[in-house]
């Protein structure tokens, strides 16, 4: 009877090993907090009134708390449209999308994303990505210009979301560049930052509910091909969106 | 006190030291790469800290004690100072240090290979956590891919020596009539640089980012380590190789330690057709060993080339010029991998051949059905197993007209494999079948091992393998051969000489709960995986599309229950060692010269040098219908 | 009982196992594309394939019965209860059994290398007329296709072919090795960075598939799906004739280009199984 007793006390103590492993990849993962989509009316768009929401995102070279009083300077009030700015993180010195990268927006609507820029030109490997594609009118608005494509050489990373096909979710494709500051532009006193990103601003349609993924296609990581460090971890320069 | 230096715990603790030392020196003098990761560490100071984490530890142990006292005397050691260094009269600690005896050597190999194991079934459940509903929600992909990498090389460094290191050093010496191995220094050094490497191993998911974050960490690249994404990777990726390494190097030491034991060191009257299946499976599995590590070894250097001074073995430079300033070959890197890797999957299996066909003969009281069939299977699988490589590379896009080659290689070497279960069946026919747990892992091994050779024919062939390569087919296939062959050998292996090597007897009604947990859990699991695989389902992917979710559902389930049973099997080892029913020295009726002398086995295996006059197989002959008394002796096989 | 008999009983059983073996696999066979056992037939590749999967199921049926048989005859009729007392009979071997085991293998490989070097051959023999070239790129971590015999113009993130033409795809990859695979069409090819690989098929049947990625090449392997779609030459034509006018925008995104297949009709969302309704 003991043996039984010991071998069973000996499984659960195992299985409990496992759970506690998990639990700790769990907590310990870095995913950025929920970013939801701010309301903003509605939208007419073919004769329909659609819901219209709008996301505001800024992406870094590096991360802001490098540069001292940035933080300070830029958001006062420690939050980004409501959202509450994450704190200074793990690798301060890769490019990143900010303030999150984990975003929710409702379903059969229209979303308007506006990236303000800080990063510098990296051209593109692939000029496939020049070009937005699924957003409406398939333009995006630079620095106000409205655009249908730019150059490879001006990107600076591109915003593209996609994922696994489905019967059970809609196919969400939505891709555009993300253009990137001139080499001359003037810097803040720190040298770190440009004193003006480039505002790129598109909108697109969602479907039904869906979990996707985006991330972005430029080789603007480290590593061989530019592809690797911020472009291969989450949190950095690729996310979910889900579509509830 | 004394008592623990040298010790592993001594070696722990400066091993500790050097790394820092590697390190900071490092860090400190010559200055951080321009991409530094985490806490300080970048990929020449990790290396220089594993160097120091190796000396320290080979310090701690005792490794260069006898050595330099020999050296600057110069002379050699007499007997005295050989058996000091086997560990005569040292009581327990001699299993805590550097020691040459090969009976201590075994049982640290046993230990160890079953503390990896553990690690591996911990990866193993991490990943059917992941999978057993579509989404990633358990852990980020990053993490998965690092879990997933962990789990496969985890398990095949286990797999490689759980047979060579407790057998092959514990079993065979005294299976073939020898007082210890050919080369018993080299031999602690072998066990004294697989701990280190595993260490080292072992730092690879902790590496990135902070401590303990998954992402950005670890390694995105499969055990198979492909050039160009090894060379993306993290950091992970340099304690990665450097672990494998290190244990490869420990691998190859074993291995040639075994072949030239086996080749030399077998006792008057033991000829190669008197030896028992195990000896030369494990031979066989050696010669794979040594010839084959050292292409693995060079794929890992030239990754680690490519990672910290930039070379490009395999990175092509893309963008623009597609031929590429890098210059590199992605397909480099696959052949040196699997070079290797093919050979590596039948080193893996060898020794549980020979051991299944063992225990068949022993717990069916018949002699072996073809010895010299069973020989020429194994034999011609370790010739044949070089020449099928490029069957992982059927879509891989390289040489596509010499396909047809590896097809026919591939399909070919079915035919040793063939003999073997030809060699199991005849054995048992009308045998007088002994159901002991071992007699049950070995017969299960028939059945997983067969269907793990059918699917594999499946792959063989090339217009299947266009739609299997790269799905959970696959990895269904090798879990059957590897886990269904090769773990189930194990457990067989361990259940029958456990007697010998601790001198208990392993609780029979655990082992048949082990067991019957073990197969419903493993063949529920991985058939379900089989059919998720032709389904079309991906591998190594931690998402997948939802008609794949009732496949996954089910393999997680039964996996977790594989799991539990093998949970049984530990503490049943455990529980046996401490307090087991005390065994005698043949409980078994076997033949073989390691049941011939007493348990425990005295320091030196045998009074007097055997004279063997029959091979171990001799039952049912007339003159012998009666099973040796269960006690056994110390001499050898007596004529007749 | 005597040694024949049991031979003879196991040989029977075996026997028997194996006709119901065969017989069951053969009536399942046709069912397990509908039951989404295996990926749908849609190119004259997966026809093949399938049919050399088929032949090596039922091949490998008597093979499995007959360890499976034996062994577990034995199991079953020679175990002892305990410890034996006495040993079995003495036979080291027996060579006719040995030499017919291996013969009969060796006729077996021969056959199936055989039988596979046929189908090998038949599937790599591109047919040489109107063949549609697809220039397939993948990256970390989508495929994107261009159709370099129709202009610069005409590149997508969906896969439109249309049905009964031979397609040739030509792979490359920008960064790490991806593996491009449509198990629909039993098309699986590397995706090698600096060299381009090539698979040919000529898709059979309309509907939507899916674009897998078969090698680990990241954080989002999982994610490398992506549609394609098989459609008459007509539509095909229209839809080429958009990218070419440098709208490829418009219809790249497959919602665009439901909507613009669809014309006027209601559209309906996405079905793995039943694609795109028209």
């Amino acid at each position: 009877m003991r043996r039984y007793l010991g071998a069973l006390v000996t499984v659960l103590v195992g299985a409990a090993v496992v759970v506690a492993v998990l639990v700790t990849l769990i907590n310990t993962a870095r995913i950025p907090k929920l970013m939801a989509a701010s309301d903003a009316g509605t939208y007419s768009l073919d004769a329909k009134n659609l819901k219209h929401v709008t996301l505001n995102l800024q992406t870094f070279p590096q991360s802001p708390y490098e540069d001292p009083d940035w933080i300070a300077k830029n958001y006062p009030d420690g939050t980004v449209n409501g959202v509450p700015i994450p704190p200074a993180g793990d690798n301060q010195d890769w490019v990143t999308y900010w303030p999150s990268t984990t975003f929710q927006v409702p379903a059969h609507a229209v979303v308007t994303i506006r990236i303000e820029n800080y990063d510098g030109k990296s051209t593109l490997l692939n000029d496939f990505y020049n070009k937005p594609q699924g957003t409406l009118g398939n333009t995006i608005t630079v620095d106000g210009k409205t655009m249908s494509s730019i150059k490879s050489e001006d990107a600076s990373h591109t915003f593209t979301i996609h994922s696994i096909p489905s019967s059970q979710q809609d196919w969400l494709y939505v891709s555009i560049p993300v253009t990137g500051v001139d080499d001359n532009a003037p810097l803040d006193p720190a040298g770190l930052m440009p004193l003006k990103p480039v505002v790129t601003e598109f909108s697109f349609v969602t479907q039904g509910p869906g979990h996707y993924i985006w991330q972005c296609f430029d080789p603007c990581g480290s590593g061989f091909d530019g592809f690797g460090g911020p472009m291969s971890t989450k949190g950095y320069m690729s996310g979910t969106i889900d579509v509830v | 006190m004394r008592k623990l230096v040298p010790s592993y715990f001594a070696g722990a603790i400066l091993g500790a030291i050097g790394f820092i030392l590697g390190s900071q020196f490092v860090v400190h003098f010559i200055g951080v790469g321009d991409e530094p990761d985490g806490i300080n560490f970048d990929q020449q100071s990790l290396v220089i800290g594993f160097i120091g984490l190796l000396l320290g530890w080979l310090i701690g142990i005792g490794a260069f004690k006898y050595p330099f006292t020999w050296l600057l005397a110069r002379k050699d050691p007499d007997h005295e100072e050989e058996m000091r260094l086997a560990g005569k009269d040292d009581g327990a600690i001699r299993y805590f240090r550097f020691t040459t005896d090969h009976k201590v050597v075994g049982i640290q190999y046993l230990v160890v290979t079953m503390i990896m194991l553990a690690l591996g079934g911990l990866g193993a459940m991490l990943i059917r956590t992941e999978l057993i509903t579509p989404g990633a929600k358990a852990f980020p992909t990053g993490t998965y891919n690092t879990i997933v990498s962990m789990h496969g090389m985890i398990m095949i460094l286990t797999t490689i020596s759980f047979f060579i290191g407790p057998f092959g050093n514990f079993i065979v010496p005294i299976m073939i009539g020898a007082r210890d191995m050919a080369f018993p220094r080299l031999n602690a050094l072998s066990i004294a640089l697989l701990i280190p490497g595993l260490v080292i191993f072992m730092f690879t998911p902790f590496l990135g980012l902070v401590i303990m974050n998954g992402d950005g960490g670890g390694v995105q690249t499969g055990w198979t380590i492909y050039g160009t994404i090894a060379d993306q990777t993290g950091v992970g990726m340099t304690s990665f190789a450097a672990g494998v390494l290190l244990i490869g190097a420990s691998s190859i030491m074993g291995a040639v330690n075994v072949v030239t034991t086996v080749m030399t060191m077998r006792t008057r009257g033991m000829t190669w057709t008197r030896l028992p299946m195990t000896v030369w499976g494990i031979f066989g599995a050696a010669l794979l060993a040594a010839i084959g590590t050292s292409s693995f070894s060079v794929d890992l250097l030239m990754i680690l080339l490519d990672r910290v001074y930039k070379t490009s073995f395999f990175y092509v430079a893309v963008g623009g010029d597609a031929a590429g300033a890098g210059g590199g070959s992605p397909w480099l890197s696959q052949n040196l991998f699997w070079f290797f890797g093919h050979p590596e999957v039948y080193l893996i299996v060898l020794p549980a051949f020979g051991i299944v066909i063992d225990i068949l003969v022993v717990f069916g009281r018949k002699p072996l059905f073809g010895y010299k069939t069973a020989v020429l299977g194994i034999m011609g699988v370790v010739v044949l197993s070089f020449l099928v490589w490029a069957h992982h590379e059927f879509v891989s896009g390289w040489a596509p007209e010499i396909r047809p080659v590896y097809m026919a290689t591939t399909e070919m070497i079915s035919i040793p494999t063939g003999l073997i279960f030809l060699v199991a069946l005849g054995t048992l026919w009308r045998g007088k079948l002994w159901m002991t747990t071992a007699m049950l892992f070995a017969l299960s091994f028939i059945w997983n091992f067969l269907i793990g050779g059918i699917t594999g024919i499946f792959l063989s062939d090339v217009p299947a393998d266009v739609q299997l390569h790269g799905g959970m087919f696959v990895t269904a296939h090798f879990h059957f051969t590897m886990v269904g062959g090769a773990l189930m050998g194990f457990f067989a292996a361990v259940y029958f000489w456990f007697p010998k090597m601790t001198g208990r007897m392993m609780d029979e009604k655990l082992g048949k709960i082990h067991f019957w947990g073990t197969q419903i859990g493993f063949n529920v699991a991985f058939l379900a995986m089989l059919y998720a695989g032709l389904q079309g389902m991906p591998r190594r992917v931690a998402d997948y599309a939802p008609i794949f979710a009732g496949a996954n559902f089910v393999t997680s389930i039964f996996a977790y229950l594989l799991a539990a049973s093998i949970i049984v099997f530990f503490y049943n080892v455990i529980a046996s060692w401490v307090a087991g029913e005390k065994a005698v020295a043949n409980p078994w009726g076997a033949k073989s010269l390691e049941w011939m002398v007493p348990t425990p086995v005295p320091l030196e295996n045998f009074e007097e040098m055997p004279v063997v006059a029959s091979g171990p197989y001799d039952y049912g002959e007339p003159a012998d219908t009666k099973v040796p008394a269960a006690g056994g002796g110390s001499a050898g096989q007596a004529a007749g | 009982m005597n040694e024949p008999r049991h031979l003879l009983r196991a040989t029977i059983i075996w026997l028997v196992a194996t006709v119901v073996g065969l017989v069951v696999a053969w009536l399942l066979g046709t069912q397990l594309v509908n039951w989404g056992t295996i990926p749908a037939v849609a190119s004259n590749r997966a026809t093949d394939v399938d049919q050399v999967l088929g032949l090596f199921a039922l091949l490998s049926i008597p093979v499995f019965m007959l360890v499976v048989v034996f062994g577990g005859y034995a199991v079953f009729q020679f175990r002892s209860h305990g410890r034996p007392d006495r040993d079995g009979p003495a036979t080291r071997g027996h060579m006719p059994t040995q030499v017919t085991w291996v013969v009969i293998s060796i006729i077996l490989v021969v056959f199936l290398f055989g039988y596979g070097l046929v189908f090998y051959n038949q599937i790599q023999s591109a047919s040489a007329s109107n063949v549609l070239v697809v220039h397939v790129n993948g990256e970390q971590w989508l495929w994107n296709y261009s159709y370099p015999q129709y202009g610069d113009n005409a590149y997508s993130t969906t896969l439109v072919l249309p049905v009964n033409r031979p397609v040739r795809f030509d792979i490359t990859s920008t960064d790490v090795q991806h593996s491009f695979w449509i198990p629909a069409f039993a098309v699986k090819q590397d995706a090698v960075p600096g060299q381009t690989t090539h698979i040919s098929a000529t898709p059979t049947q309309l509907g939507t598939y899916e674009v897998r990625c078969a090698e680990l090449c990241g954080v989002y392997h999982s994610y490398m799906e992506t549609p394609v779609q098989v459609v008459t030459p007509d539509f095909f034509d229209s839809w080429i004739a958009t990218l070419q006018a440098g709208e490829s925008a418009s219809i790249s995104s497959p919602m665009n280009t439901l909507a613009w297949m669809a014309r006027d009709a209601d559209t309906r969302s996405y079905s793995a199984r039943e694609g795109w309704a028209a």
